[in-house]
């Protein structure tokens, strides 16, 4: 039995692969340009500082890859961890009950989203256009706008390390390996990848479209929340500004791990991994070129432009339209 | 004598105006495969789509194994071992072989993990037992048409099936694919199933199956075994009595001036170096089965298909010069296969949908807003001259009946008035009364003067309008034919029946 | 037969033609309804409401917003999506007052703001027609870049702009400034053009259904095209005006809330995110609404963020009726 009937041309091969090199030329143009690029604390920084970035962006590519974009994951992450820091405040919860309803309450924004685009049909976009709204306005409503620190314990959590890496990353790692064996291992995960390839022709195969759907959002606000606590950690307390345009950032690393925007493509491991990867390189690496911070949302956006381009022309030439629902034009 | 495996007894079904199947019997028998041959609207897709529970009989019984089967959904026909190996594949195309096969019922380790080894044995032993020589492990993007086919296939042997449909599998496989596919359709009728063949091409039919069944206007007109029957004689079964509706005397439209002349039209894998002309006032059929690449044809005279190559020439003062997509756009109207789809502005009011192709031409003197008195005027003109329906010229589209809605897609042209007007498939899904009036329709604008390509389905509408007949098969010219032909001639050479391949595997 | 009389025919569905007519009939009253029930909130509520000076500054208010949501129900008719109107809104306005600041002729700063405009809405056009990119996306990373250069060129600091700019951008006829009578303006031009001219019916084509569309020989792409730059052009314009009223240009001109503002004039003003449906003076009345309702929950003392979850709440409302009464 032959693996492969036909030549695999170079272009197949960009396609698939093109990513890496993406990478590749990122970290040697940084290392070439930027002192101490390389080092192993920078490296481990940068780790530290992509933890919440690895979980949000998981949660995303599942998303992404049933063909449909949720911008609200910054804003869940935000009000279910206000509701967690709250607790902890207010109600003296402990950390780790307040953790759990953290996670609980994430799932639970998800299930919103869920229910507003699956059973009352809205187009995705809109309907988390208007949760991430509403969901940060809620946040900023119960807190007041006040920075709540957090108590030692979760503090330290977000500081410590084990042999030399952080907690957090570990804990990142840990999350992204469960999540490809989910997307590559189960039914569930293999739906999700199916999805992308068009609503009706799943209907026809007999996969519950819906279900699939409904429950993917959930998985994504549960994610976006446990990056959230990632980050609240690290900070040491509950910022008004937490996740504010990590969805954005989080689209442009998945697109850079090969996922395509379109749908039905793309792997967790190691796509999600090598996409948050590179771009906390780039702007590690501008950082040390001493570039000027303000500049991080524009090259994130021209990424994101230059990657949708690169994934529209991959699937026109492939002959493929994988449309993300209504948009049409 | 045995039994069948599969009797379909008494099997009624009709559509708000139209009876699609009467009084149906069709039977088949395990190990073999039946033929079911008929034109299009003759109710096989309907009595297929019935037996695989994507529609529900009026009345009727089915019964399979001698048992009585209630089918009422695609999941009741999947439980009586039912697959159906549609046209339009449902595959998914990112993902790989084995993936697309058990995609709504993988096997599982201890629950949970997907047992990849598991899959791919089983896939592996369906592929060689189909004689396939893919991996399980392919993504199917890349695989060819027939490869894909095989695929389908493969899912549906998994599901333990018994009955087999196949609807029109050859019409986009080449040669080798082709014998692929006869293959394997030999191997499942050796397993003792049971395979119903749904197609055009005579030859086909004559070499894998065993039993034929003719549909005609929704009735059985015959039933028989292959080796009881003879090629003419199913020609004859499908086509009927000859009875046509005749336009009389005035078919003088292929005397006339050559009004366009096409050269060189190819476009990769779909049609090949295609060349004809056209005169004026002529009403040319394209004929062909599925697939041929009628549509294909008329589509790329306007530009909205890509094409690989044309040259297009067009009669201007007598002369025929050289004609631009531009120019293309302005003399040639065309009347598209689905009007749902690419015809119709369906929220839209019938006077918005029939001016649209014409608005530039409707300009108020000096200014560039569109002259609304113009507009009304002009549709209530088609209106009243084609006879549309309807309550008033703001009635919105997507409320109209069938037939309406073709008439207003048929005013937009007129408006627009080309001196060449394509129409493909103008009556389908029309009920008679309708399909008579577009008729008068075509061939009064014939006799105005204005060029028409026709492409319908249907003989004995071609037979009645055309002045000239271009047949074609797999995107290739085969024949040309003025009226005068025979319509057993035309079916024949599109079906293929004219060189019939013996030799080989043949019979 | 007459022409024009309705005769039953057989599939022909009757009722169907009611539900129809009475929902175009809706669709249209909305804006007017909306507006109706505002202003009966009002009286009871606020009565501060009615102040003549209030009441000018809502028309002043809804100008820029109204321009804005023109922009975007353009892109809106055509099946599209513009996610970057605010953005270049804010980044005109900056490069506006920079020249200025610069000691560049004003005429000059005009003249680059509405060509950042321009040449962003050419580029999201042609990024969606030609490149078959998904609009959602394209103006998504165009808002980012924009905004990122927003905040890098003015170091997050806002840039004032001169007295006299002001006064003239700005000059006052019968009490309303400029700004007013530009919405006035464009709304009237746009909503003739949307209506009566042959390219306005070929954008309610577009959006309607493309495929059709392009068999009626219309230029899909350069539709398509067009409406983007104008949408772009639209909210360089805004920036030059709201610059003005501002007394200076930030990047906080464009933050999130501007786009839902926007988002929600469109779709209360009637126009259907999925193309082929709703008006351009539609959208403007809605912006005027939209600016009431702030006005409102401004003067009701509402916090700003129980404001924003009310208008979240409000445009997934108003798309879910518009979703279900399209299947």
């Amino acid at each position: 039995m032959r693996l492969f009937d036909r030549n695999i041309d170079l272009k197949d091969f960009i396609f698939k692969y093109g990513y890496f090199f993406v990478v590749l030329a990122v970290i040697v143009f940084f290392s070439l340009s930027a002192p101490h690029f390389l080092d192993y604390t920078n490296i481990n920084s940068l780790f530290h500082a992509s933890s919440p970035m690895l979980i949000v962006s998981t949660g995303m590519a599942f998303v992404v890859m049933t063909g449909k974009l949720d911008i609200s994951l910054g804003s869940i992450a935000y009000l279910s961890t206000c509701i967690g820091a709250l607790l902890m405040k207010d109600l003296g919860a402990t950390p780790s009950v307040a953790f759990l309803l953290v996670i609980i309450m994430g799932a639970l924004l998800g299930a919103i989203n869920g229910f507003i685009v699956v059973f009352l049909r809205v187009n995705p976009l809109i309907t988390t256009l208007g949760t991430l709204t509403a969901f940060r306005g809620i946040g900023l409503i119960l807190t007041q706008s006040y920075e709540i620190r957090m108590p030692t314990v979760v503090r330290a959590f977000g500081t410590a390390r084990f042999s030399g890496i952080f907690l957090d990353v570990w804990l990142a790692i840990a999350v992204l390996i469960v999540l490809h064996f989910i997307h590559r291992h189960t039914v569930y995960g293999r739906q999700v990848t199916a999805l992308g390839n068009g609503e009706e022709i799943c209907k026809r195969l007999g996969i519950r479209v819906e279900s699939v759907t409904f429950l993917t959002f959930i998985l994504a606000g549960t994610l976006a929340s446990l990056g959230g606590i990632i980050s609240m950690a690290q900070i040491g307390q509950s910022t008004t500004f937490l996740g504010k345009g990590i969805e954005f950032t989080a689209i442009a690393a998945i697109v850079l791990g090969g996922i395509s925007l379109f749908g039905g493509e793309g792997r967790i491991l190691p796509g999600v991994l090598v996409g948050v990867f590179t771009l906390e390189l780039i702007r590690n690496g501008l950082n040390h070129l001493g570039a000027n911070p303000y500049l991080y949302e524009f090259v994130n956006g021209g990424i994101i432009y230059v990657a949708m381009s690169a994934d529209a022309l991959k699937s026109r030439l492939r002959g493929l339209v994988l449309l993300v629902s209504d948009e049409d034009v | 004598m045995e039994t069948p495996y599969l009797k379909m007894k008494s099997v009624e079904k009709s559509f708000p105006g139209v009876k699609a199947l009467s009084n149906v019997n069709v039977e088949a028998y395990a190990g073999e495969a039946l033929a079911l041959l008929g034109a299009n609207g003759s109710g096989k897709s309907t009595l297929m789509n019935i037996l695989g529970g994507v529609i529900a009989a009026d009345s009727g019984k089915i019964s399979i194994n001698e048992r009585i089967a209630s089918i009422k959904s695609p999941m009741d026909a999947a439980i009586h071992g039912i697959a159906f190996v549609h046209q339009e594949m449902a595959l998914l195309p990112t993902m790989t072989v084995m993936e697309n096969m058990f995609i709504s019922h993988f096997p599982l380790k201890a629950k949970l993990k997907i047992d990849r080894k598991e899959m791919r044995n089983q896939c592996a032993k369906v592929l060689e037992r189909l004689g396939c020589h893919i991996s399980p492990e392919n993504i199917v993007r890349d695989l060819g048409t027939g490869e894909r086919q095989m695929v389908e296939i493969g899912r549906a042997l998994l599901g333990n099936n018994k009955i087999f449909i196949f609807d029109e599998p050859t019409s986009s496989l080449c040669k080798q694919e082709k014998e692929k596919l006869i293959s394997v359709i030999e191997k499942l009728k050796k397993d003792g199933l049971v395979v119903i063949y749904i197609t055009h091409f005579l030859n086909e039919v004559f070499e894998m199956c065993e039993r034929v069944s003719v549909l005609r206007g929704g009735e059985v007109v015959g039933n028989s075994r292959i080796e009881d029957i003879s090629m003419d004689a199913l020609v004859r079964m499908m086509v009927g009595d000859i009875h046509i509706e005749d336009r009389g005397s005035a078919r003088e439209g292929s005397r006339s001036e050559v009004i366009l002349e096409v050269k060189n039209l190819n476009r990769k894998g779909v049609l090949k170096n295609i060349a004809f002309s056209l005169h004026k006032g002529e009403i040319l059929g394209l004929w062909g089965l599925l697939g041929s690449g009628r549509t294909e044809i008329a589509r790329s005279l306007v530009g909205l298909d890509p094409v690989d190559s044309i040259a297009l020439r067009y009669a201007e003062n007598g002369e025929l010069v050289r004609m631009t997509q531009d120019m293309a756009r302005k003399r040639i109207g065309i009347i598209t296969e689905e009007r749902r789809v690419d015809g119709l502005f369906l929220s839209m009011s019938v006077k918005r949908n029939m001016s649209m192709a014409f608005l530039p031409g409707m300009k108020k003197k000096n200014s560039a807003s569109v002259d609304i008195a113009l507009e009304d005027s002009l549709c209530d003109q088609f209106i009243d001259r084609l006879n549309i329906k309807v309550s008033s010229k703001d009635q919105t589209v997507g409320t109209l009946s069938g037939g309406n809605q073709q008439k207003v897609i048929i005013g937009r042209w007129l408006e627009v008035n080309p001196s060449i007007l394509i129409m493909d498939e103008p009556t389908r899904g029309l009920d008679v009364s309708a399909k008579a009036e577009i008729a008068r329709i075509i061939v009064r604008l014939a006799e105005e003067g204005t060029s028409i390509i026709l492409i319908s389905s249907e003989i004995d509408e071609m037979m009645s309008l055309c002045d000239r007949f271009l047949v074609l098969n797999k995107g290739n010219l085969i024949g040309d034919f003025t009226y005068g032909v025979s319509k057993e001639k035309l079916v024949g050479i599109a079906a293929g029946s004219e060189s019939v391949h013996v030799g080989g595997n043949g019979k | 037969m007459k022409a024009g009389t309705h005769i039953a025919d057989k599939g022909e569905k009757i009722e169907g033609f009611g539900k129809v007519r009475w929902y175009r009939l809706w669709r249209k009253l909305l804006p007017v309804l909306g507006i109706a029930a505002t202003l009966l909130l009002l009286s009871i509520f606020t009565p501060r409401f009615f102040n003549p000076w209030n009441l000018k500054n809502i028309l002043v208010q809804s100008s820029t917003l109204g321009l804005m949501a023109i922009g975007m129900t353009l892109v809106y008719l055509i099946g599209g999506m513009d996610l970057s109107i605010p953005s270049v809104m804010a980044l005109s306005g900056i490069i506006g007052a920079l020249i200025i600041k610069n000691g560049g002729h004003p005429f000059l700063s005009v003249i680059a703001s509405l060509s950042l405009g321009g040449l962003v809405g050419a580029i999201n056009g042609f990024s969606v027609a030609k490149l078959k990119m998904i609009p959602f996306v394209v103006t998504l990373a165009m808002m980012q870049v924009m905004s990122g250069a927003s905040t890098w060129l003015t170091n997050s600091v806002s840039i004032a702009v001169p007295l006299q700019y002001i006064q003239v951008v700005l000059f006052k006829i019968v009490g309303l400034p400029l700004p007013v009578y530009f919405f006035v303006l464009v709304t009237i031009l746009s909503t003739w053009f949307c209506k009566q001219t042959v390219t306005g019916r070929w954008i309610y084509a577009v959006g309607s259904n493309l495929a059709t569309a392009k068999v009626c020989g219309i230029p899909t792409r350069k539709i398509v095209m067009g409406t983007y730059m104008a949408s772009g052009l639209f909210a360089g314009l805004t920036g030059v005006l709201l610059t003005a009223r501002l007394g200076a240009a930030g990047p906080l001109m464009g933050s999130s809330n501007v786009i839902l503002d926007v988002m929600s004039a469109s779709v209360v003003g009637g126009v259907s995110i999925y193309g082929g449906i709703g008006s351009t003076l539609g959208a403007a009345l809605g912006a005027i609404i939209i600016t009431i309702l702030n006005n409102i929950l401004n003067l009701m003392q509402v916090d700003f963020f129980p404001a924003q979850v009310i208008k979240g709440v409000i445009v997934i409302t108003f798309v879910a009726l518009d979703s279900v009464r399209r299947k």
